[in-house]
This record gives C-alpha cells, sequence and structure tokens, in this order.
C-alpha cells in the first residue's frame, strides 16, 4: 500500500509537528482508496484531546471525528488514516499506537527532532498479526492527476 | 423505520465495503441488531462477550453519543443517520 499526499499537505502537516511540539499533534486524511493508494484529498489538524495531556500521548475528540466524517461524506470520500507526531522519538509506531489502532487506517507518524519534522513514515495495523506493516509514503505535485491516472487504469483503458 | 448506519473505514470491511447500510428499525437496539444480522462478522467488532456495544465504539445518533440519551432504547425515526465513530489515540 502507499498513501500518496501533496506537497501542501505534507507541509501542513511538518507545520502543524512542528507548532505542537514538544506536544504530539494529531489530525485526520481524508481521501480514497484506489487500487493499492490511498489518495489524501485533505489533511485536517486536530485538536490533541488526550485525558493525559499531549506531552506523549494523542486523543482525537469524537465531536472532532464526527465533523471530520461529515466533510468526507459530503465528498462522498473516506477517512484514509490519521497522523500524528513523535516528538524526539522514532517515527515508529509505540505499544500505545498499537493496542488503540484500526484495521485499514493509514497512520501516518512524524517524527520532529528538536521541533523540526525530520522522518514521515506511514503503517498500517495487520490485526491478525497484531503488528504494523510500513507503507510507502509517496508526495506528489499534483494528486488530482495522479487519481484520474489510477482511475483510467481501474477502468482498463 | 428506515435507518441509515454509516461505518467507519476499519468496519466497512466486514460490510462488503460498504460505507453505510440501511436497516428497518425503531430504536438504536434494534438497528445494530439488523446490521449485525445482515452482516454477522460485524457482532465482534462492535460488541463485547455481554452484549454491549464495546468502549472504544461509540454509536452516535446526529450529534449525541446514544450511551447519553438512552442507549440502545433511544429512538429512532426515519431517515435518521447512526454514525459509528470509533476511538482514534494513540502515543
Ligand atoms: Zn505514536
Amino acid at each position: 500500500m502507499t498513501l500518496i499526499l501533496t506537497i501542501d499537505q505534507e507541509a501542513s502537516i511538518r507545520q502543524h509537528a512542528t507548532r505542537d511540539y514538544p506536544g504530539e499533534c494529531c489530525g485526520a486524511l481524508i481521501g480514497e482508496t484506489i487500487g493499492a493508494g490511498s489518495y489524501v484529498r485533505l489533511a485536517v489538524p486536530l485538536s490533541n484531546r488526550h485525558e493525559d495531556g499531549p506531552d506523549r500521548r494523542f486523543r482525537i475528540a469524537d465531536a472532532d471525528l464526527l465533523q471530520v466524517e461529515k466533510i468526507a461524506r459530503r465528498g462522498r470520500l473516506n477517512i484514509v488514516g490519521f497522523y500524528h507526531s513523535h516528538p524526539d522519538v522514532p517515527a515508529v509506531p509505540s505499544n500505545y499506537d498499537r493496542e488503540h489502532a484500526w484495521e485499514d487506517y493509514s497512520y501516518l507518524i512524524v517524527e520532529t527532532a528538536n521541533g523540526e519534522p525530520v522522518s514521515f513514515r506511514s503503517w498500517k495495523l495487520d490485526l491478525d498479526a497484531g503488528r504494523f506493516n510500513e507503507e510507502n509514503v509517496q508526495v506528489s505535485q499534483c494528486i488530482l492527476e495522479k487519481s484520474a491516472e489510477a482511475q483510467v487504469q481501474k477502468l482498463g483503458f | 423505520m428506515s435507518v441509515i448506519i454509516s461505518l467507519p473505514t476499519p468496519l466497512q470491511r466486514y460490510a462488503a465495503g460498504q460505507p453505510e447500510v440501511t436497516v428497518e428499525a425503531a430504536t438504536v437496539g434494534e438497528a445494530l441488531k439488523a446490521l449485525t444480522e445482515s452482516t454477522p462478522a460485524l457482532a465482534q467488532h462492535l460488541f463485547d462477550a455481554k452484549g454491549n456495544v464495546r468502549s472504544y465504539v461509540n454509536v452516535y445518533l446526529g450529534d449525541e453519543d446514544t450511551r447519553y440519551l438512552q442507549g440502545n432504547d433511544t429512538q429512532v425515526s426515519s431517515g435518521d443517520r447512526l454514525v459509528i465513530v470509533p476511538s482514534i489515540a494513540g502515543g
């Protein structure tokens, strides 16, 4: 699987990670899955509502997720995943990430070192195996073009 | 009464990839029962061994968490949408 973002979306996630450093930032990825690619249409920055504070954990409020879900539905899109930052920790899922993860979402993790985003990695849960598998992250100049191309391929032209 | 149930991405695989399912029901409990009857694979992801909705799954009617309405006894009307919202957290 490949998670495909535009350079603008990637930049906005980087900025969010820097802005919330040394806390963890989080957000939702609205898009669509075509074949083996998840195309992000909108990266939505959200507030970290974790009850233990944002230092080592993140939580997305139901009310925020409901709003994101509505936006996705209106655009006939899906929530393809979520992003969060790992301040001064590698962009590898923690045990806590694994315990709270769902299948089929992409979990994009940004490592920030001294507030600077240094690594972008995305993961998908294999529920049966109880572990995450890494997926590719592709940053695209023009996502619409890429998606149209994939749709044409899917239709077999 | 026809009620639409929106499924989050991780549960769509158990409903033939559909993002929503329409069921006939008068209460939230009936709607969830109808949903799992039409898509049995969903049951273990929605309910615990006692048949209660799992703690990390929330069922919303409009903007209201049905746990804070009348739970499974919450009445639904034709055209209502129930949204199943997964708890999203990590570290
Ligand atoms: Zn994490």
